[in-house]
Protein backbone atom coordinates (compact mmCIF):
# COMPACT_ATOMS: atom_id res chain seq x y z
CA UNK A 1 0.00 0.00 0.00
CA UNK A 2 1.30 3.47 -0.74
CA UNK A 3 0.91 6.37 1.63
CA UNK A 4 -2.30 7.70 0.14
CA UNK A 5 -3.99 4.33 0.19
CA UNK A 6 -3.12 3.95 3.86
CA UNK A 7 -4.53 7.41 4.65
CA UNK A 8 -7.60 6.70 2.53
CA UNK A 9 -8.29 3.47 4.33
CA UNK A 10 -7.72 5.17 7.67
CA UNK A 11 -10.27 7.85 6.80
CA UNK A 12 -12.77 5.23 5.69
CA UNK A 13 -12.30 3.36 8.97
CA UNK A 14 -12.70 6.60 10.94
CA UNK A 15 -16.01 7.48 9.28
CA UNK A 16 -17.27 3.93 9.50
CA UNK A 17 -16.28 3.61 13.16
CA UNK A 18 -18.09 6.79 14.17
CA UNK A 19 -21.17 5.74 12.18
CA UNK A 20 -21.29 2.32 13.86
CA UNK A 21 -20.96 3.86 17.32
CA UNK A 22 -23.81 6.27 16.55
CA UNK A 23 -25.91 3.56 14.93
CA UNK A 24 -25.69 1.25 17.94
CA UNK A 25 -26.39 3.99 20.46
CA UNK A 26 -29.33 5.25 18.36
CA UNK A 27 -30.78 1.73 18.33
CA UNK A 28 -30.38 1.55 22.12
CA UNK A 29 -32.08 4.96 22.41
CA UNK A 30 -35.05 3.80 20.34
CA UNK A 31 -35.34 0.63 22.39
CA UNK A 32 -35.33 2.61 25.65
CA UNK A 33 -38.03 4.88 24.27
CA UNK A 34 -40.11 1.88 23.27
CA UNK A 35 -39.58 0.40 26.71
CA UNK A 36 -40.78 3.62 28.34
CA UNK A 37 -44.06 3.39 26.44
CA UNK A 38 -44.72 -0.03 27.94
CA UNK A 39 -43.86 0.94 31.47
CA UNK A 40 -46.09 4.04 31.55
CA UNK A 41 -49.30 2.03 32.07
CA UNK A 42 -47.63 0.07 34.83
CA UNK A 43 -46.61 3.23 36.63
CA UNK A 44 -50.14 4.10 37.79
CA UNK A 45 -50.20 1.01 40.02
CA UNK A 46 -46.70 1.16 41.40
CA UNK A 47 -46.14 4.52 43.11
CA UNK A 48 -49.08 4.12 45.50
CA UNK A 49 -47.47 1.79 48.08
CA UNK A 50 -44.19 3.72 48.00
CA UNK A 51 -45.64 7.06 49.14
CA UNK A 52 -46.75 6.32 52.76
CA UNK A 53 -43.41 4.74 53.61
CA UNK A 54 -41.62 7.98 52.94
CA UNK A 55 -43.84 9.94 55.30
CA UNK A 56 -43.47 7.39 58.05
CA UNK A 57 -39.72 7.41 57.66
CA UNK A 58 -39.46 11.17 58.26
CA UNK A 59 -37.68 11.58 61.61
CA UNK A 60 -39.40 13.47 64.38
CA UNK A 61 -37.32 16.44 65.47
CA UNK A 62 -36.21 16.46 69.03
CA UNK A 63 -36.56 20.11 69.99
CA UNK A 64 -34.31 19.89 73.05
CA UNK A 65 -31.54 18.44 70.98
CA UNK A 66 -32.10 21.08 68.32
CA UNK A 67 -31.91 23.87 70.90
CA UNK A 68 -28.66 22.41 72.23
CA UNK A 69 -27.20 22.40 68.74
CA UNK A 70 -28.32 25.97 68.04
CA UNK A 71 -26.90 27.14 71.38
CA UNK A 72 -23.56 25.54 70.65
CA UNK A 73 -23.46 26.99 67.11
CA UNK A 74 -24.33 30.52 68.31
CA UNK A 75 -21.76 30.30 71.12
CA UNK A 76 -19.09 29.13 68.72
CA UNK A 77 -19.88 31.92 66.26
CA UNK A 78 -19.87 34.60 69.00
CA UNK A 79 -16.82 33.20 70.70
CA UNK A 80 -18.42 32.91 74.14
CA UNK A 81 -19.28 29.89 76.23
CA UNK A 82 -22.60 28.13 75.81
CA UNK A 83 -23.50 28.81 79.44
CA UNK A 84 -23.65 32.59 78.88
CA UNK A 85 -26.40 32.50 76.25
CA UNK A 86 -29.94 31.29 76.32
CA UNK A 87 -32.11 30.44 73.34
CA UNK A 88 -35.61 31.71 74.11
CA UNK A 89 -37.26 30.96 70.79
CA UNK A 90 -36.33 29.92 67.29
CA UNK A 91 -38.14 29.93 63.98
CA UNK A 92 -37.31 28.19 60.73
CA UNK A 93 -36.89 30.65 57.86
CA UNK A 94 -37.32 29.84 54.20
CA UNK A 95 -33.81 31.16 53.67
CA UNK A 96 -33.16 30.18 50.08
CA UNK A 97 -29.58 31.36 49.89
CA UNK A 98 -28.34 29.51 52.96
CA UNK A 99 -30.15 26.31 52.04
CA UNK A 100 -28.73 26.47 48.57
CA UNK A 101 -25.21 27.14 49.83
CA UNK A 102 -25.52 24.24 52.24
CA UNK A 103 -26.81 21.86 49.62
CA UNK A 104 -24.07 22.89 47.25
CA UNK A 105 -21.48 22.36 49.91
CA UNK A 106 -22.72 18.85 50.63
CA UNK A 107 -22.86 18.01 46.91
CA UNK A 108 -19.37 19.25 46.27
CA UNK A 109 -18.00 17.25 49.16
CA UNK A 110 -19.70 14.07 48.07
CA UNK A 111 -18.68 14.00 44.43
CA UNK B 1 41.66 -13.67 56.52
CA UNK B 2 41.18 -9.96 55.85
CA UNK B 3 41.83 -10.31 52.14
CA UNK B 4 39.35 -13.17 51.98
CA UNK B 5 36.75 -10.98 53.65
CA UNK B 6 37.48 -8.14 51.22
CA UNK B 7 37.21 -10.55 48.31
CA UNK B 8 33.89 -11.77 49.63
CA UNK B 9 32.55 -8.22 49.83
CA UNK B 10 33.98 -7.52 46.40
CA UNK B 11 32.21 -10.40 44.70
CA UNK B 12 29.01 -9.65 46.58
CA UNK B 13 29.13 -6.00 45.53
CA UNK B 14 29.71 -6.94 41.92
CA UNK B 15 26.44 -8.86 42.00
CA UNK B 16 24.34 -5.96 43.35
CA UNK B 17 22.10 -3.72 41.30
CA UNK B 18 24.23 -0.71 42.26
CA UNK B 19 27.26 -2.21 40.55
CA UNK B 20 25.13 -3.22 37.57
CA UNK B 21 23.95 0.36 37.09
CA UNK B 22 27.36 2.00 37.47
CA UNK B 23 29.44 -0.51 35.54
CA UNK B 24 27.01 -0.33 32.64
CA UNK B 25 26.27 3.39 32.98
CA UNK B 26 26.94 4.05 29.32
CA UNK B 27 27.51 0.47 28.15
CA UNK B 28 24.85 -1.80 26.67
CA UNK B 29 23.07 1.06 24.92
CA UNK B 30 23.17 3.29 28.04
CA UNK B 31 21.64 0.59 30.26
CA UNK B 32 22.62 2.26 33.54
CA UNK B 33 21.45 5.75 32.63
CA UNK B 34 18.19 4.47 31.18
CA UNK B 35 17.54 2.49 34.34
CA UNK B 36 18.08 5.58 36.47
CA UNK B 37 15.66 7.56 34.27
CA UNK B 38 13.03 4.82 34.56
CA UNK B 39 13.39 4.78 38.35
CA UNK B 40 13.00 8.55 38.41
CA UNK B 41 9.84 8.37 36.27
CA UNK B 42 8.42 5.70 38.57
CA UNK B 43 9.07 7.93 41.57
CA UNK B 44 7.41 10.92 39.88
CA UNK B 45 4.35 8.77 39.17
CA UNK B 46 4.31 7.61 42.79
CA UNK B 47 4.41 11.27 43.85
CA UNK B 48 1.49 12.10 41.52
CA UNK B 49 -0.50 9.17 42.90
CA UNK B 50 0.18 9.72 46.59
CA UNK B 51 0.52 13.49 46.96
CA UNK B 52 -1.53 14.79 44.03
CA UNK B 53 -4.04 11.91 44.28
CA UNK B 54 -4.11 11.22 40.51
CA UNK B 55 -6.31 8.10 40.26
CA UNK B 56 -4.28 6.61 43.13
CA UNK B 57 -6.10 3.26 43.06
CA UNK B 58 -4.48 2.50 39.73
CA UNK B 59 -1.57 4.85 39.36
CA UNK B 60 0.00 3.73 42.62
CA UNK B 61 0.28 0.04 41.70
CA UNK B 62 1.28 1.00 38.14
CA UNK B 63 4.10 3.21 39.37
CA UNK B 64 5.30 0.62 41.87
CA UNK B 65 5.21 -2.10 39.23
CA UNK B 66 7.37 0.13 37.07
CA UNK B 67 9.77 0.66 39.97
CA UNK B 68 10.36 -3.00 40.80
CA UNK B 69 10.48 -4.12 37.18
CA UNK B 70 13.27 -1.66 36.43
CA UNK B 71 15.53 -2.37 39.39
CA UNK B 72 18.45 -4.22 37.79
CA UNK B 73 18.93 -7.98 38.21
CA UNK B 74 15.57 -8.31 39.97
CA UNK B 75 14.03 -9.77 36.83
CA UNK B 76 10.51 -9.86 38.24
CA UNK B 77 8.93 -9.48 34.81
CA UNK B 78 10.03 -11.36 31.72
CA UNK B 79 8.52 -9.57 28.75
CA UNK B 80 10.43 -11.87 26.39
CA UNK B 81 8.02 -14.64 27.40
CA UNK B 82 5.16 -12.59 25.99
CA UNK B 83 6.56 -10.71 23.03
CA UNK B 84 8.82 -12.49 20.59
CA UNK B 85 10.91 -9.73 19.00
CA UNK B 86 11.38 -11.77 15.84
CA UNK B 87 7.75 -12.65 15.32
CA UNK B 88 5.23 -10.27 16.93
CA UNK B 89 2.32 -12.45 15.86
CA UNK B 90 3.64 -15.62 17.48
CA UNK B 91 1.30 -17.53 19.75
CA UNK B 92 1.75 -17.34 23.51
CA UNK B 93 3.78 -20.22 24.84
CA UNK B 94 1.79 -20.80 28.03
CA UNK B 95 3.82 -23.87 28.98
CA UNK B 96 7.02 -21.82 28.98
CA UNK B 97 5.41 -18.96 30.93
CA UNK B 98 4.24 -21.34 33.66
CA UNK B 99 7.61 -23.09 33.86
CA UNK B 100 9.91 -20.07 33.73
CA UNK B 101 7.72 -17.19 34.84
CA UNK B 102 7.50 -15.67 38.29
CA UNK B 103 4.74 -13.89 40.18
CA UNK B 104 4.30 -10.95 37.83
CA UNK B 105 4.55 -13.07 34.69
CA UNK B 106 1.71 -15.26 35.90
CA UNK B 107 -0.37 -12.27 36.95
CA UNK B 108 0.32 -10.61 33.59
CA UNK B 109 -1.44 -13.52 31.90
CA UNK B 110 -4.66 -11.92 33.16
CA UNK B 111 -3.88 -8.82 31.10
CA UNK B 112 -2.52 -10.69 28.11
CA UNK B 113 -5.53 -13.00 27.86
CA UNK B 114 -7.95 -10.11 28.41
CA UNK B 115 -9.30 -11.29 31.76
CA UNK B 116 -8.84 -8.30 34.07
CA UNK B 117 -10.54 -5.47 32.12
CA UNK B 118 -13.86 -7.34 31.77
CA UNK B 119 -13.76 -8.24 35.49
CA UNK B 120 -13.30 -4.56 36.33
CA UNK B 121 -16.23 -3.80 34.05
CA UNK B 122 -18.29 -6.30 36.06
CA UNK B 123 -17.62 -4.25 39.18
CA UNK B 124 -18.30 -0.98 37.38
CA UNK B 125 -21.62 -2.43 36.20
CA UNK B 126 -22.55 -3.15 39.81
CA UNK B 127 -21.81 0.45 40.76
CA UNK B 128 -23.49 2.16 37.80
CA UNK B 129 -27.01 3.50 37.84
CA UNK B 130 -28.34 3.74 34.31
CA UNK B 131 -31.50 5.44 35.60
CA UNK B 132 -30.62 8.96 34.35
CA UNK B 133 -29.92 7.53 30.91
CA UNK B 134 -33.16 5.54 30.77
CA UNK B 135 -35.23 8.54 31.79
CA UNK B 136 -33.58 10.77 29.17
CA UNK B 137 -32.74 8.41 26.29
CA UNK B 138 -31.52 11.08 23.89
CA UNK B 139 -28.59 11.81 26.19
CA UNK B 140 -27.10 8.52 24.97
CA UNK B 141 -26.22 10.30 21.71
CA UNK B 142 -23.84 12.56 23.62
CA UNK B 143 -22.01 9.43 24.71
CA UNK B 144 -21.54 8.60 21.03
CA UNK B 145 -20.49 12.12 20.03
CA UNK B 146 -17.82 12.16 22.70
CA UNK B 147 -16.06 9.27 20.94
CA UNK B 148 -15.00 11.83 18.30
CA UNK B 149 -11.58 12.13 19.96
CA UNK B 150 -11.00 8.38 19.59
CA UNK B 151 -11.39 8.50 15.83
CA UNK B 152 -9.69 11.89 15.27
CA UNK B 153 -6.64 10.65 17.16
CA UNK B 154 -6.76 7.37 15.25
CA UNK B 155 -6.47 9.19 11.93
CA UNK B 156 -3.90 11.58 13.40
CA UNK B 157 -1.68 8.71 14.51
CA UNK B 158 -2.02 7.13 11.06
CA UNK B 159 -0.79 10.35 9.46
CA UNK B 160 2.20 10.43 11.82
CA UNK B 161 2.90 6.78 11.05
CA UNK B 162 2.66 7.24 7.29
CA UNK B 163 5.12 10.11 7.31
CA UNK B 164 7.43 8.27 9.68
CA UNK B 165 7.16 10.66 12.61
CA UNK B 166 7.68 9.25 16.09
CA UNK B 167 8.37 5.71 14.94
CA UNK B 168 4.81 4.44 14.70
CA UNK B 169 4.44 1.21 12.79
CA UNK B 170 8.14 0.53 13.28
CA UNK B 171 8.26 -2.27 10.74
CA UNK B 172 6.67 0.08 8.22
CA UNK B 173 3.70 -2.08 7.31
CA UNK B 174 0.27 -0.50 7.11
CA UNK B 175 -1.07 -3.18 9.43
CA UNK B 176 1.11 -2.15 12.40
CA UNK B 177 0.36 1.52 11.77
CA UNK B 178 -3.39 0.85 11.94
CA UNK B 179 -3.08 -1.30 15.06
CA UNK B 180 -0.96 1.18 16.98
CA UNK B 181 -3.13 4.10 15.86
CA UNK B 182 -6.26 2.32 17.09
CA UNK B 183 -4.68 1.57 20.48
CA UNK B 184 -3.62 5.20 20.87
CA UNK B 185 -6.97 6.56 19.70
CA UNK B 186 -8.89 4.59 22.29
CA UNK B 187 -7.26 6.73 25.02
CA UNK B 188 -9.89 9.30 23.98
CA UNK B 189 -12.57 6.98 25.31
CA UNK B 190 -11.35 8.06 28.77
CA UNK B 191 -11.82 4.52 29.93
CA UNK B 192 -8.80 2.73 31.40
CA UNK B 193 -9.95 -0.91 31.21
CA UNK B 194 -11.13 -0.47 27.61
CA UNK B 195 -7.83 1.13 26.59
CA UNK B 196 -5.89 -1.73 28.21
CA UNK B 197 -8.13 -4.34 26.59
CA UNK B 198 -7.60 -2.91 23.10
CA UNK B 199 -3.89 -2.26 23.53
CA UNK B 200 -2.98 -5.70 24.83
CA UNK B 201 -4.49 -7.13 21.65
CA UNK B 202 -3.37 -4.62 19.05
CA UNK B 203 -0.11 -3.10 20.33
CA UNK B 204 1.19 -4.87 23.46
CA UNK B 205 4.50 -3.01 23.47
CA UNK B 206 2.67 0.30 24.00
CA UNK B 207 0.63 -1.01 26.94
CA UNK B 208 2.34 0.82 29.78
CA UNK B 209 2.55 4.17 27.98
CA UNK B 210 -1.11 4.05 26.94
CA UNK B 211 -2.33 2.96 30.38
CA UNK B 212 -0.34 5.70 32.10
CA UNK B 213 -1.59 8.33 29.62
CA UNK B 214 -5.21 7.20 29.98
CA UNK B 215 -5.23 7.19 33.78
CA UNK B 216 -3.30 10.44 34.13
CA UNK B 217 -5.62 12.35 31.81
CA UNK B 218 -8.68 10.89 33.54
CA UNK B 219 -7.35 12.41 36.73
CA UNK B 220 -6.81 15.70 34.90
CA UNK B 221 -10.35 15.95 33.51
CA UNK B 222 -11.31 18.76 35.94
CA UNK B 223 -8.44 20.79 34.45
CA UNK B 224 -8.71 19.76 30.77
CA UNK B 225 -12.44 20.16 30.24
CA UNK B 226 -13.58 23.53 31.71
CA UNK B 227 -11.65 25.77 29.25
CA UNK B 228 -13.29 24.02 26.29
CA UNK B 229 -16.67 24.14 27.98
CA UNK B 230 -16.42 27.90 28.41
CA UNK B 231 -15.00 28.44 24.94
CA UNK B 232 -17.65 26.51 23.03
CA UNK B 233 -20.83 27.32 24.93
CA UNK B 234 -22.34 30.77 25.50
CA UNK B 235 -23.09 32.12 28.95
CA UNK B 236 -26.80 31.89 28.21
CA UNK B 237 -26.53 28.22 27.22
CA UNK B 238 -24.60 27.40 30.38
CA UNK B 239 -27.41 28.86 32.47
CA UNK B 240 -30.11 26.61 31.03
CA UNK B 241 -31.97 24.74 33.76
CA UNK B 242 -33.08 21.31 32.59
CA UNK B 243 -36.42 19.69 33.38
CA UNK B 244 -36.43 17.23 36.23
CA UNK B 245 -35.86 13.62 35.17
CA UNK B 246 -38.85 11.30 35.37
CA UNK B 247 -38.59 8.41 37.82
CA UNK B 248 -37.61 5.13 36.21
CA UNK B 249 -39.42 1.90 36.99
CA UNK B 250 -37.63 -1.14 38.29
CA UNK B 251 -38.77 -3.12 35.27
CA UNK B 252 -37.03 -0.69 32.89
CA UNK B 253 -33.84 -0.86 34.91
CA UNK B 254 -33.84 -4.66 34.76
CA UNK B 255 -34.65 -4.82 31.05
CA UNK B 256 -32.02 -2.23 30.10
CA UNK B 257 -28.85 -4.33 30.61
CA UNK B 258 -30.42 -7.32 28.87
CA UNK B 259 -31.46 -5.30 25.83
CA UNK B 260 -28.16 -3.40 25.55
CA UNK B 261 -26.22 -6.67 25.65
CA UNK B 262 -28.33 -8.18 22.89
CA UNK B 263 -28.15 -5.10 20.64
CA UNK B 264 -24.42 -4.42 21.06
CA UNK B 265 -23.16 -7.99 20.89
CA UNK B 266 -25.32 -8.83 17.86
CA UNK B 267 -23.76 -5.95 15.92
CA UNK B 268 -20.21 -5.82 17.34
CA UNK B 269 -19.40 -9.30 18.68
CA UNK B 270 -15.88 -8.26 19.70
CA UNK B 271 -17.33 -5.89 22.31
CA UNK B 272 -18.96 -8.89 24.03
CA UNK B 273 -16.46 -9.37 26.90
CA UNK B 274 -16.54 -5.70 27.92
CA UNK B 275 -20.20 -4.84 27.35
CA UNK B 276 -21.36 -8.28 28.46
CA UNK B 277 -19.62 -8.08 31.83
CA UNK B 278 -20.65 -4.44 32.36
CA UNK B 279 -24.28 -5.35 31.80
CA UNK B 280 -24.07 -8.55 33.84
CA UNK B 281 -22.83 -6.46 36.77
CA UNK B 282 -25.66 -4.00 36.28
CA UNK B 283 -28.26 -6.76 36.04
CA UNK B 284 -26.95 -8.32 39.26
CA UNK B 285 -27.41 -4.95 40.95
CA UNK B 286 -30.79 -3.99 39.49
CA UNK B 287 -32.40 -7.41 39.82
CA UNK B 288 -31.90 -7.18 43.58
CA UNK B 289 -31.91 -10.97 43.90
CA UNK B 290 -28.15 -11.47 44.16
CA UNK B 291 -27.05 -8.84 46.61
CA UNK B 292 -24.07 -10.87 47.80
CA UNK B 293 -22.66 -11.19 44.29
CA UNK B 294 -23.10 -7.48 43.78
CA UNK B 295 -21.12 -6.67 46.91
CA UNK B 296 -18.29 -9.03 45.97
CA UNK B 297 -18.07 -7.82 42.38
CA UNK B 298 -17.88 -4.15 43.28
CA UNK B 299 -15.61 -4.50 46.31
CA UNK B 300 -13.36 -7.50 46.86
CA UNK B 301 -13.19 -8.83 43.30
CA UNK B 302 -12.65 -5.42 41.75
CA UNK B 303 -10.00 -4.46 44.31
CA UNK B 304 -8.05 -7.68 43.78
CA UNK B 305 -8.17 -7.31 40.02
CA UNK B 306 -7.17 -3.65 40.25
CA UNK B 307 -4.02 -4.56 42.18
CA UNK B 308 -3.07 -7.32 39.72
CA UNK B 309 -3.81 -5.13 36.70
CA UNK B 310 -1.96 -2.08 38.01
CA UNK B 311 1.24 -3.78 39.06
CA UNK B 312 1.59 -5.88 35.91
CA UNK B 313 0.78 -3.05 33.52
CA UNK B 314 3.37 -0.94 35.31
CA UNK B 315 5.91 -3.74 35.13
CA UNK B 316 5.67 -3.85 31.33
CA UNK B 317 7.33 -0.41 31.24
CA UNK B 318 10.89 -1.38 30.42
CA UNK B 319 13.46 1.18 29.33
CA UNK B 320 13.91 -0.15 25.80
CA UNK B 321 10.21 0.15 24.91
CA UNK B 322 9.25 3.02 27.21
CA UNK B 323 12.10 5.49 26.78
CA UNK B 324 11.35 6.26 23.15
CA UNK B 325 9.95 9.33 21.39
CA UNK B 326 6.87 7.20 20.83
CA UNK B 327 5.96 7.39 24.52
CA UNK B 328 6.10 11.19 24.50
CA UNK B 329 4.01 11.23 21.34
CA UNK B 330 1.47 8.87 22.92
CA UNK B 331 1.18 11.20 25.91
CA UNK B 332 0.65 14.14 23.52
CA UNK B 333 -1.84 12.27 21.33
CA UNK B 334 -3.71 11.17 24.44
CA UNK B 335 -4.27 14.80 25.34
CA UNK B 336 -5.45 15.52 21.79
CA UNK B 337 -7.87 12.61 22.09
CA UNK B 338 -9.31 13.89 25.37
CA UNK B 339 -9.73 17.41 23.99
CA UNK B 340 -11.50 16.28 20.83
CA UNK B 341 -13.78 13.97 22.80
CA UNK B 342 -14.76 16.87 25.03
CA UNK B 343 -15.33 19.13 22.01
CA UNK B 344 -17.33 16.43 20.20
CA UNK B 345 -19.67 16.05 23.15
CA UNK B 346 -20.07 19.80 23.60
CA UNK B 347 -20.81 20.47 19.93
CA UNK B 348 -23.42 17.73 19.88
CA UNK B 349 -24.80 19.18 23.09
CA UNK B 350 -25.19 22.54 21.33
CA UNK B 351 -26.96 20.86 18.43
CA UNK B 352 -29.35 19.15 20.85
CA UNK B 353 -29.89 22.46 22.59
CA UNK B 354 -30.93 24.07 19.29
CA UNK B 355 -33.10 21.15 18.19
CA UNK B 356 -35.00 20.93 21.48
CA UNK B 357 -35.48 24.71 21.61
CA UNK B 358 -33.18 25.32 24.56
CA UNK B 359 -34.22 22.44 26.81
CA UNK B 360 -30.78 20.81 26.88
CA UNK B 361 -27.84 22.45 28.59
CA UNK B 362 -24.87 21.78 26.26
CA UNK B 363 -22.56 21.47 29.27
CA UNK B 364 -23.77 17.90 29.81
CA UNK B 365 -22.18 17.02 26.44
CA UNK B 366 -18.66 17.07 27.81
CA UNK B 367 -19.73 14.38 30.29
CA UNK B 368 -20.03 12.01 27.33
CA UNK B 369 -16.41 10.97 27.87
CA UNK B 370 -16.74 7.92 30.02
CA UNK B 371 -14.70 8.91 33.08
CA UNK B 372 -17.44 8.25 35.65
CA UNK B 373 -18.28 10.29 37.67
CA UNK B 374 -15.55 12.95 37.24
CA UNK B 375 -16.80 14.22 33.89
CA UNK B 376 -20.37 14.58 35.17
CA UNK B 377 -19.09 16.37 38.22
CA UNK B 378 -17.22 18.85 36.03
CA UNK B 379 -20.45 19.61 34.12
CA UNK B 380 -22.18 20.19 37.45
CA UNK B 381 -19.47 22.54 38.70
CA UNK B 382 -19.19 24.64 35.55
CA UNK B 383 -22.99 24.87 35.33
CA UNK B 384 -23.25 26.00 38.91
CA UNK B 385 -20.67 28.73 38.43
CA UNK B 386 -23.08 30.41 36.01
CA UNK B 387 -26.28 29.67 37.84
CA UNK B 388 -25.92 28.62 41.49
CA UNK B 389 -29.44 27.15 41.54
CA UNK B 390 -28.71 24.77 38.67
CA UNK B 391 -28.15 21.09 39.36
CA UNK B 392 -26.87 19.37 36.23
CA UNK B 393 -25.30 16.37 37.95
CA UNK B 394 -28.03 13.81 37.30
CA UNK B 395 -28.57 15.10 33.76
CA UNK B 396 -24.85 14.74 33.10
CA UNK B 397 -24.79 11.18 34.48
CA UNK B 398 -26.85 10.08 31.46
CA UNK B 399 -24.22 10.94 28.82
CA UNK B 400 -21.53 9.86 31.27
CA UNK B 401 -22.70 6.25 31.54
CA UNK B 402 -23.56 6.28 27.83
CA UNK B 403 -19.90 7.16 27.24
CA UNK B 404 -18.87 3.87 28.87
CA UNK B 405 -21.06 1.97 26.41
CA UNK B 406 -19.86 4.19 23.54
CA UNK B 407 -16.17 3.64 24.17
CA UNK B 408 -16.67 -0.11 24.59
CA UNK B 409 -18.42 -0.14 21.21
CA UNK B 410 -15.61 1.91 19.64
CA UNK B 411 -13.14 -0.60 21.09
CA UNK B 412 -15.17 -3.43 19.58
CA UNK B 413 -15.10 -1.73 16.18
CA UNK B 414 -11.30 -1.45 16.29
CA UNK B 415 -10.98 -5.09 17.33
CA UNK B 416 -13.24 -6.23 14.49
CA UNK B 417 -11.22 -4.22 11.98
CA UNK B 418 -7.66 -4.91 13.09
CA UNK B 419 -7.37 -7.88 15.47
Amino acid sequence: MNKFEVIGEGLADTVMGLCIVFLILIIIMLVIKAMALFSVEKKTEEPAPAAPVEIAAEPEEDSLELIAVITAAVAAAMGTSAASIQIRSYKKLDGGAWNRAGRRDVLENRF
Amino acid sequence: MLTKLMDGFGTFFAKTGVAEIFTKLTADDFYGLKTLVMLAIACVLLYLAIVKKFEPLLLLPIAFGMLIANLPLGEVMHMELFIDPHDPNAHLNIQRIVEEGGLLDLLYLGVKLGIYPPLIFLGIGCMTDFGPLISNPKSILLGAAAQLGVFITFIGAILLGVFGIGGFGADGTADTIFKEAAAIGIIGGADGPTAIYVTKTLAPSLLSAIAIAAYSYMALIPIIQPPFMKLITTKKERQIVMEQLRPVTKREKILFPIIVTIVVVLIVPDAAPLVGMLMLGNLIKESGVADRLCKTAQNELMNIVTIFLGITVGATAKADTFLTPKTLLIIALGLVAFCFSTVGGLIFGKIMCKVTGGKVNPLIGSAGVSAVPMAARVSQKVGQEENPANFLLMHAMGPNVAGVIGSAVAAGVFLVLFA
